[in-house]
């Protein structure tokens, strides 16, 4: 890790949003005089990314996480501050730095639905201006690490959600781009799907030195992937640490609710609090270790018929109260 | 040139919607006869008011010409794709920010889909309704000028439809919903396209104004350009597009600029 690959310096985006009163009166009147209003998405944000790092960028719906992706890849013009990618402007150096780029945004399908996903692949070659030698060889290599070999020639809608997604990854790094921006790469998809694209993301990272900036709802996707994280709240950077301090201070705990066949009052684990307990079913929260996880199931495993188990991670919105309450007191004891 | 014009980016797209379209090829052979249909009663409309009004031609053009050249006007007009609305889906979505993050033109990538779209269904539309033309009125002499003269002004005609359509579609930009705008597109084009009636059946004076118009040059020129070449038509036509294509396609830039700087995307 070296030069910055990512630069952010007290970037603003505000989005116009028109009013409009209810009723006809109020459309006519905002059709003679609208009245807007101003948003801001973006407030501030300042950061830099060095090549070849992971980092996740994280915060509740409607924090600003795909805004600023969208400013980092061109497609928005920040309303101020500087942005720099690869040393290039976004917005200025579109068409250049669209060729050193990859995007993944989890919810928008680039693949033709009715056609083969191999069919795609050659048109982002062409589009990409890949050469056909060079093509084969980067197909070939994505081709194994995501395991979609066999899906190359069936039409893309007959394909399962984590099947598509694994082939829109492709598609997206066919270029061998130099950053990635994956915006909620894994939203949708099961365990071994996620597993998969993981291991893929940490591969070209640790193979090729490519930067990954990623946002994403799912934890295990943070803990996973990234060596930094930084979370964004209402616009604002709240916090900008390393993904090994985030956990130790913010994602300490998890929750396990379990189903079971006998009465859930003899359920009981001394390492753990019962938060809520119904006559089969129950939540214990405990702290964050794969000791404890695992010393918990055995425990149910061995004493009851356990019928359904889910497991929860803090909420963004939790860790982000706990930040805030963090400096609270902290600038209380000031 | 800039690389994001590099035409073999374009030829690809052209050639993967050609086999896209062929996976609705069902959807299209069902329009196809509707289509044909409709070429039968506007056949059966003209033969009875040719007998009523018992005459050989109206302003020259026999019953035979007038038939072919509605059908071929139909064969292409009703089959053309229709961008306003996929344009105006992108814009709503939020998609079209997606499209414009690619090393490719975004009004390129269109016109290449709307070509390969084109290429795909316009030879069958064109042959099954000559078909069934021929076997209603019987066969046609096309002199090698006139197809020649004919394919150009369709390119021309073409071009323009999709530059208008584009123009609507990106209004989306402004407006909620830009069906209304289509809508009225779509009836002036039938109207005066020759979708229906040929011009050359109006009267003088609205035949005078709709001739200024786009319409007329869109699919129902080449048509008229099949059934009887004239040089200076041609010219006529290829100059009538011209100003058209010329005064659309700044709008569509300036309207694109403007289109651009108003980007607002959902989602934080």
């Amino acid at each position: 890790m070296n030069s910055e690959s990512i630069l952010v310096r007290n970037l603003r985006k505000t989005f116009k949003l028109k009013l409009r009163d209810p009723g006809v009166i109020g459309a006519m009147r905002s059709l003679i005089k609208p009245l807007h209003r101003e948003v801001p998405a973006v407030d501030g944000v300042s950061f830099t990314v060095k090549q070849g790092e992971i980092v996740a960028f994280v915060g509740p719906n409607g924090a600003g996480k795909s805004t600023t992706i969208k400013i980092l890849t061109g497609i928005l013009h920040p309303s101020s501050g500087e942005v720099s990618v690869l040393g290039l402007n976004p917005q200025s150096a579109r068409g250049t730095l669209a060729y050193k780029i990859g995007t993944v945004f989890g919810q928008k399908a680039q693949l033709w639905l009715h056609l083969p996903p191999q069919d795609s692949f050659d048109l982002f070659a062409r589009i990409y201006a890949v050469e056909q030698v060079q093509y084969r060889a980067r197909l070939a290599y994505l081709v194994d690490a995501l395991k979609v070999g066999e899906l190359l020639n069936i039409p893309v809608r007959k394909l399962s959600l984590g099947e598509r997604m694994r082939c829109e990854i492709v598609a997206s790094l066919l270029h061998s781009p130099r950053v990635i921006f994956l915006d909620e790469p894994t939203i949708g998809l099961d365990v071994i799907a996620k597993q998969q694209i993981r291991e893929v993301i940490r591969r070209l990272n640790r193979e090729e030195d490519v930067t990954i900036f990623l946002t994403s709802h799912d934890a295990g996707d943070i803990e996973a992937l990234a060596h930094r994280t930084i979370v964004i709240n209402h616009g604002t950077l709240v916090l900008d640490e390393s993904t090994e301090n985030f956990k130790k201070r913010y994602v300490q705990t998890k929750t396990v609710e379990l189903v079971l066949d006998q009465p859930a009052k003899d359920f009981c684990f001394p390492e753990g609090e019962v938060l809520e307990r119904g006559d089969f079913h129950l939540k214990i929260e405990f702290k964050n270790s794969a000791q404890t996880l695992e010393r918990l199931f055995r425990y149910a495993l061995e004493h009851f018929t356990v019928r359904d188990i889910n497991i929860y991670e803090p909420s963004m919105e939790e860790i982000i109260a706990t930040i805030y309450r963090e400096r609270r007191n902290r600038a209380g004891h000031l | 040139m800039r690389d994001i014009y590099r035409l073999d980016k374009y030829r690809a797209l052209f050639a993967l919607t050609m086999r896209n379209e062929r996976t609705y090829l069902l959807d299209f052979l069902g329009l196809n006869v509707v289509i044909l249909v409709r070429i039968w009663i506007i056949a059966q409309v003209f033969r009875a008011a040719f007998r009523s009004a018992s005459v050989e031609t109206i302003d020259g053009l026999s019953l035979s010409n007038v038939i072919w050249m509605v059908g071929i006007t139909q064969a292409v007009g009703a089959l053309i794709g229709n961008v306003e609305l996929r344009v105006s889906e992108e814009v709503q979505d939020g998609s079209i920010a997606y499209l414009l993050a690619r090393p490719i033109s975004y009004v390129g990538y269109h016109y290449a889909r709307f070509l390969g779209n084109a290429a795909a269904l316009l030879p069958i539309s064109i042959l099954s309704s000559s078909l069934v033309v021929w076997l209603l009125v019987g066969p046609i002499q096309i002199s090698m000028h006139g197809a020649l003269a004919a394919l150009l002004v369709m390119a021309g005609g073409a071009t323009l439809h999709f530059v208008i359509c584009l123009l609507i579609g990106l209004l989306a930009f402004w407006f909620e919903d830009i069906s209304a705008f289509g809508w009225i597109y779509q009836k002036l084009w039938i109207l005066f396209g020759g979708m229906v009636l040929p011009l050359d059946i109006f009267p003088q004076q609205i035949r005078w104004v709709a001739e200024l118009s786009p319409f007329p040059h869109l699919f129902h020129a080449a048509a008229r350009l099949c059934v009887s070449f004239s040089t200076p038509r041609f010219m006529q036509i290829l100059a009538v597009q011209a100003i058209w294509l010329i005064l659309t396609g700044s709008a569509l830039f300036l309207l694109q600029r403007r289109a651009a700087s108003r980007l607002v995307l959902n989602g934080g």
